[in-house]
């Protein structure tokens, strides 16, 4: 089969076919949890509604992300083809990652990032890129992650109702480590997280004073979008 | 009402299915390159291969470890089997998994906040599947046309969503948004300037490393001295 055309291969049917297997994998393990989740939400007296309501939340909020992901593909759909993009993205990877991995599988060959130079071997290169810079995520969460409770605990001291306490403050700071490029790079990123902080910070308040059900679930979605909206004018 | 439920059924099963699904899930990682190699016999020359594959690790490898233990005080248990499965973590997962618990007003890091991230998270699996399939099947041609003005626009949608998202934890608990942000932006200025460039493998591990558990150690010694309290 050495006749084969790189895209003859990255778009083949059988390169479809278990990209549909993976992500059907991914929607898979997602479905399990979501079940366990909502039947241990149950158990635990979580009333159905907020239950209802995380799921609602968590599907807006996911909207905005998502089209960003998406955008994020066209390179890689260019690049190595559907189903390469498209497993990758639903699947372990980042855009971020999985460009680099075309990067280094062209550069090792001498060549360019560009659909014309990506014969089957510099392919098939950045495939083994991708398979192996990410399979560790997998490996070491499938090892370990029951164990990382462990560590948690330590952390809070042994103290069960310091684990809030640090788990909020985890968040700030992995935040505080997400927006340091944003806040020191002092261009339009910056007004796009300070607007997006303070449209937050806004509907919060209004929120907590009309009890607007609509603006609960959309909250991050409008805020998201104004704090883009503004940097884009300013 | 059960108490033990979390503890005694909830995670267990939550392990045994997220190293079933995690076992799988590294065979089928591996399922389109063996594929491509031996199906179709396009077999990589050794040396760019090698060049290619240690340049990936080199970047990538430190953070299959530093990545799941940063985040795992967010994540819990659940949340991070599943994004160690579908990834995009920090641009979609997390601010998923913050928006459900914020909507439904309940406290991350507790049994019912794992639950409610967990159905958050599971969500934005669903979602983001949806709209990268959509993606696809109108394709490249389409996507790659979208007039300038609205990629550059969509360019702001992530910094402005990680302002919202650290606004809402912020707002709440003000102080360890200041020493978050703070020490976020000290780190990444001390790496800038080479400060860290003592640090073995990787001298921006300090950068992430340094504003989650500087954050979290500083809220204990706080908690300790009285200075932020945990409302019941």
């Amino acid at each position: 089969m050495d006749n084969l055309t790189t895209e003859q291969i990255s778009e083949s049917p059988l390169l479809w076919a278990i990209t549909l297997l993976a992500v059907t994998w991914v929607m898979f393990q997602s479905i399990v949890f979501l079940r366990k989740s909502f039947k241990a939400g149950r158990e635990m007296g979580i009333p159905e509604e907020k239950l209802r309501l995380a799921f609602k939340t968590g599907s807006l909020s996911a909207i905005g992300p998502s089209i960003v992901i998406v955008t994020g593909m066209i390179s890689l759909l260019i690049t190595v083809g559907g189903p390469t993009a498209l497993m990758r993205l639903a699947y372990i990877g980042n855009v971020i990652y999985e460009l680099l991995s075309v990067g280094f599988a062209t550069e090792a060959y001498g060549v360019k990032a560009i659909k014309s130079d990506i014969t089957p071997k510099v392919f098939a290169t950045a495939l083994w890129c991708m398979a192996l810079g990410s399979f560790g995520w997998i490996l070491f969460s499938t090892l370990f992650t029951h164990k990382l409770e462990v560590l948690r605990n330590k952390m809070a001291g042994g103290k069960k109702a310091l684990i809030p306490v640090i788990s909020s403050a985890a968040m700030l700071g992995a935040y505080g480590y997400f927006n340091a490029g944003y806040v020191s790079s002092l261009n339009h990123n910056t007004v796009a997280i300070f607007s997006g902080f303070i449209s937050m910070f806004i509907i919060i308040k209004i929120y907590r004073k009309t009890r607007k059900k609509w603006l609960n679930e959309w909250g991050l979605s409008i805020a998201m979008f104004m704090g883009m909206m503004i940097a884009a004018l300013v | 009402m059960n108490k033990n439920y979390y503890d005694n059924v909830y995670i267990p099963q939550i392990v045994r299915a997220g190293k079933m699904t995690g076992w799988i899930g590294m065979i089928l990682i591996f399922a389109p390159v063996l594929v491509v190699t031996f199906f179709y016999g396009v077999i990589p020359d050794k040396e760019p291969l090698m060049i290619a594959i240690v340049a990936q690790l080199s970047i990538n490898a430190i953070w299959w470890v530093v990545e799941p233990i940063s985040f795992f005080p967010i994540l819990g248990i659940p949340g991070t089997y599943i994004t160690c499965l579908s990834g995009n973590t920090a641009n979609l997962r997390i601010p998923c998994a913050a928006a459900a618990l914020k909507a439904t007003d309940i406290k991350v890091g507790t049994q019912e906040g794992s639950i409610i991230s967990t159905i958050g998270i599971c969500a934005s699996v669903f979602v983001n599947i949806i709209l990268l399939s959509i993606g696809v099947s109108v394709g490249s041609s389409l996507l790659a046309n979208l007039p300038k003005e609205v990629t550059n626009v969509l360019n702001f949608l992530l910094p402005s969503l990680f302002g919202a998202v650290f606004a809402q934890f912020a707002i709440d608990d003000p102080k360890n948004a200041i020493v978050g942000i703070t020490i976020g932006v000290g780190s990444l200025a001390a790496y800038n300037n080479g400060l860290f460039n003592w640090f073995p493998i990787d001298p921006f591990i300090p950068t992430i490393f340094l504003p989650i558990f500087g954050t979290l150690v500083i809220a204990r010694i706080m908690y300790a001295k009285g200075w932020i309290k945990i409302e019941e």
